[in-house]
């Protein structure tokens, strides 16, 4: 049988975070900008990338926001 | 400007927020700035397009490399954060140049305006349930009648009624685990929604500095409560609030 558990909570913090966890946060939160691309790293989604706001010129960009297109 | 560089994007910002300091930028050698907006404010690094985009020097596919960016990206929108309320943006954000971060700024900026003001004073805190499969099916075996009754009966039963028994065993402790982790994640959520200011995920809660406290008060009595059973209570945090962000500025 397994040794019991430690009655404290374990804590996480204050930064620095562990890698692992800094990933584990990073992935799907921030605010989204428009047009996001999903990259798939060793058969991970891992990263997000504005791609769209990345190649946008500014005319683009500032008709992209124009248009509030959906996520 | 040039077509050779970009604006990497951390966190919105308060009009008022200083650049913070030692912390390193997304790309060593890129400085951080900040980017005026109506009311609020962009932390930016100017950055080469190359690493970030398709072609011979695209480096988005080198693990190493992005982990390097990730944990660089949360040091900033971390030291910011310690100065000040901060809506960070998704991880890997690039602008083409400054004309198009005021564009996005001017679009949403009562919106982030607002945002800002709700995470002032707070940080995100996610609770985690974590299973010792082996101790947990232990526990149940000793706690739930049913189970402990399916397995005395096998006991004395035939072979083939005792195979049967073991089937109706393993449904029952499947749906045991499953019942039990999911009663304790409704009280852990109920628990956290007291202290928090918004929920913006399962278990994840935007809490107030103030609460801080009496949240780990609260969540340290549940985890004593768990210990033994194979179930154990994990508490992440205090982040920047990055799931807060992606809730509040969801729909643009």
């Amino acid at each position: 049988m397994a040794e019991p558990l430690p009655e404290r909570l374990p804590e996480q913090g204050p930064p620095p975070m562990a890698l692992v966890e800094v990933l584990d946060r990073l992935l799907d939160t921030g605010v989204v900008l428009d047009g996001q691309l999903v990259l798939s790293l060793a058969g991970v989604d891992l990263v997000h990338v504005g791609l769209r706001a990345l190649l946008a010129s500014v005319d683009r960009a500032a008709a992209l926001v124009a248009v509030e297109p959906r996520r | 400007m040039t077509p050779e560089t970009a604006l990497y994007a951390y966190a919105v910002l308060p009009a008022d927020a200083a650049v913070p300091t030692g912390a390193p930028s997304i790309l060593p050698g890129a400085a951080l700035a900040l980017l005026a907006g109506p009311g609020c404010a962009m932390l930016i690094s100017a950055v080469p397009r190359a690493p970030f985009v398709e072609g011979p020097a695209c480096r988005t596919g080198e693990p190493d490399w992005i982990a390097a960016r990730a944990r660089a990206h949360h040091a900033v929108v971390a030291a910011a954060a310690a100065c000040g309320p901060v809506l960070p943006l998704a991880f890997g954000a690039l602008f083409s140049g400054p004309q198009p971060v005021q564009a996005w700024l001017a679009a949403r900026a009562a919106r982030l305006r607002a945002a800002l003001a709700e995470v002032a004073g707070c940080a995100e805190f996610t609770a985690r349930l974590e299973e010792d499969t082996e101790h947990h099916i232990a526990w149940l075996d000793a706690h739930d009648d049913g189970l402990r009754a399916l397995a005395e009966r096998a006991q004395q039963a035939s072979a083939g009624t005792a195979f049967l028994l073991g089937q109706s065993r393993a449904r029952r402790l499947t749906e045991a685990r499953a019942a039990r982790q999911a009663a304790l994640a409704r009280d852990l959520a109920a628990r956290m929604e007291s202290h928090a200011r918004a929920l913006p995920g399962a278990m994840t809660a935007l809490v107030p500095e103030a609460d801080v406290p009496a949240l780990r008060a609260d969540l340290e009595r549940i985890a004593a409560q768990l210990a033994g059973t194979g179930l154990a209570l994990r508490l992440a945090g205090p982040w920047p609030p990055y799931a807060f962000a992606r809730t509040a500025l969801a729909d643009g």
